[in-house]
């Protein structure tokens, strides 16, 4: 466990092992970073769902740092708007007040071009798979490696990610006859092999056994630390949170109260 | 290489992709096949008045159509024969009559057109050679496009046509028309002798050909300022046009032929428009996953618009090959000229490829309203 905060929120109290090591820069000095070893800074961030009539606000002047080669875990009770942050900060939403910089692009004000350029620089790990039924293991990841170049190595660098993942040798099998977990695993072999500056993942780790996530943390482990990537994971799963460097509290749309900066 | 998104989309479900291709063609098939007919029939309306020589035609105010002409004084033609623009008049007349098939004893209607056997009635110079050989009272030329109702006839047979005996002489080549299932060509004395006296003088319709560089209209509108309010001039487009409106908004065989191809005109579209719109509708979350993974909404709408082509194309090609092959056994059949011409191909191709494009363009709209963010 690399951090010792016990994060409680009102529902659920996810008691952490306070005895663990600590390892704690990332949490002194998290507001104070110059802004270059930021990937993400976001300032009082507010964000309402529209729908219909009404408006449901889910984030309500939400503040956050996360620095480069940092994995963070955010947690939180059901609808505390977990995902919800994850798709602005993957520019998939917009936010609709305050300030949202994300690997130095500043986010309220961006265009759709400049989003869609953003999210080629993020890797994505959806709740559920979200492959391609048409396309191989092999050809999913290549989808993704084509964003940058299309050339002869490409099918080399899906299969090592593949690998990676633990599925080196099912490259050439379809969603359909793969099970869940392991589409899982190849939807994150799509996420990292484009060496992504920043991995954005909900319940990674949901449709996976023991031995499959800690294969998976292991790696995400090692691509942080070799590749200076920062990595941000909504998730429940108590096994993920030896991995991460700090855990975020989500409660009704804001950091918890006990969650520095 | 380029993973082949579309080709390994298309091919994921080959008998789905079958089925569509199919639906398709069907539907595209009866298009081709209602058009065709239409087609022929408008153009069938008016074979009898393509045939014959006339810048301008003189009818009676009570004209309705073809076989419903009603008569007029022939005086009234050669009357216009002091207009300097014209070249020469010339009276033919035409009317129903029943044609005893000999062989089975079943009667028939023929269109029996009277003509005189000196003048060139016709356009083309072989049908008037055609037309010379009805001299003798009571001798008529059959049409060879009639359909099979009249039993075995041939030059020298003696069918009997409104109950008197007649003598074939010849065949010739007009085309019956939808009005009548045969054409008969005879002189204007035989035509007296068939339907009687009281037709002596008359004529129904009266062609007028117009000296060179004189203005069908222009001519016609004098003409008919000056005439008696019992006849009227038409020009050769006035009167076309009158009587394929009549077979199509009249006839109850035109009307029901028009409607069938606003339906299969609708079901074409509708059925592309649903077989294209499902089509993507299934994959949308996986092109919203693209999307969200950084391709723009340009890329998927062309990955969906090469699906979209690609099911067209393997649609239309046998479709198109099986129209000609209907039209072929439905000319056959009909004796109508059921042909496919390029107006028809390019016509039906820009239909469905609009309807497609139009298709794939809600396809993709319905695409950005579901936000990839939807995906987590
Ligand atoms: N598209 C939407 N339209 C309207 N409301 C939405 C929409 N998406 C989410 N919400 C609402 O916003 C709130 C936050 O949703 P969000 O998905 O961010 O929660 P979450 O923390 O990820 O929850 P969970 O742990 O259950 O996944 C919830 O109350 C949810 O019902
Ligand atoms: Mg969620």
């Amino acid at each position: 466990m690399r951090t010792s905060e016990v994060l409680a929120s009102k529902d659920d109290a996810v008691t952490l092992d306070s005895t663990a090591e600590r390892t704690t820069e990332a949490n002194e000095d998290a507001g104070e970073r110059p802004a270059g070893s930021q990937v993400v800074r976001a300032r009082e961030i507010h964000y309402d769902y529209v729908s219909g009539g009404g408006s449901l606000p889910v984030l309500n002047g939400l503040s956050l740092d996360i620095a480069e080669s940092e994995i963070v875990m955010l947690t939180g009770p059901s609808g505390s708007g977990k995902t919800t942050l994850l798709t602005l900060i993957g520019a998939l939403r917009t936010i609709q007040r305050g300030s949202l910089e994300v690997l130095g692009k500043e986010l309220a004000c961006a265009s759709g071009a400049d989003r869609l350029t953003l999210r080629r620089e993020i890797g994505f790990v959806f709740q559920t798979h979200n492959l391609l039924d048409a396309l191989t293991a092999s050809q999913n990841v290549s989808l993704a490696l084509e964003l940058k170049s299309v050339c002869r190595e490409n099918r080399d660098k899906a299969a090592d990610a593949l690998t990676k993942v633990g599925l080196g040798h099912r490259l050439g099998h379809r969603p359909n006859a793969m099970s869940i977990g392991e589409c899982q695993r190849v939807s994150i072999a799509r996420a990292i092999v484009n060496r992504p500056r920043l991995l954005l993942a909900d319940e990674p780790t949901a449709a996976l056994d023991n031995k499959s996530t800690e294969r998976m943390l292991a790696m995400f482990r090692d691509l942080v630390d070799a590749e200076g990537c920062s990595m941000i994971a909504v998730t429940h799963d108590p096994r993920t949170m030896d991995v991460a460097d700090r855990i975020i509290a989500m409660d009704d749309g804001r950091l918890h109260p006990g969650t520095p900066l | 290489m380029r993973t082949p998104l579309t080709w390994l989309n298309l091919q994921q479900h080959k008998a789905r992709l079958a089925v569509t291709a199919l639906g398709l063609s069907l539907a595209t098939t009866l298009l081709f096949v209602h058009l065709g007919i239409f087609h022929g029939m408008t153009h069938n309306a008016v074979r009898l008045y393509s045939a014959l020589d006339f810048d301008l035609a003189l009818v009676s105010s009570r004209y309705s159509w073809q076989l419903e002409p009603d008569r007029f004084s022939v005086r009234r033609l050669h009357y216009l024969r002091r207009y300097d623009a014209i070249d020469s008049v010339e009276p033919v007349r035409v009317r129903s009559g029943l044609f005893r098939n000999i062989q089975e004893g079943t009667s028939h209607f023929t269109l029996i057109v009277g003509i005189d056997p000196n003048a060139d009635t016709f356009r083309e110079a072989e049908l008037n050679e055609r037309a010379s050989l009805v001299r003798d009272d009571r001798s008529l030329l059959m049409d060879s496009l009639s359909m099979n109702v009249y039993g075995d006839w041939g030059v020298g047979s003696r069918p009997e046509v409104i109950g008197q005996r007649c003598r074939i002489v010849g065949d010739l080549e007009i085309g019956p028309g939808i009005v009548a299932p045969g054409l008969a060509v005879v002189s204007h004395q035989t035509y007296d002798q068939l339907f009687g006296r009281e037709n002596v003088g008359t004529a129904t319709l009266g062609l007028i050909r117009l000296a060179d560089r004189a203005d069908p209209e222009r001519v016609a509108a004098l003409m008919n300022a000056d005439l008696p309010k019992d006849v009227r001039v038409l020009t050769r487009t006035d009167l076309e046009h009158r009587e394929r409106h009549h077979l199509l908004f009249v006839r109850p065989v035109g009307v029901i032929f028009g409607s069938n191809v606003v339906i299969a005109l609708a079901l074409a579209v509708i059925v592309i428009y649903q077989v294209l719109c499902t089509e993507v509708s299934n994959r949308l979350r996986e092109f919203a996953t693209i999307h969200a993974l950084g391709y723009s909404l340009g890329f998927v709408r062309g990955v969906v618009l090469r699906q979209t082509a690609f099911i067209l194309v393997v649609s239309f090609i046998p479709a198109v090959t099986v129209s000609v092959l209907l039209y072929k056994v439905l000319e056959e059949m009909s004796r109508m000229p059921i042909v496919m011409t390029a107006e028809r191909l390019l016509f039906v191709a820009s239909l469905l490829a609009g309807t497609s494009f139009l298709a794939a363009l809600a396809a993709t709209t319905r695409l950005r309203r579901l936000e990839p963010a939807e995906l987590f």
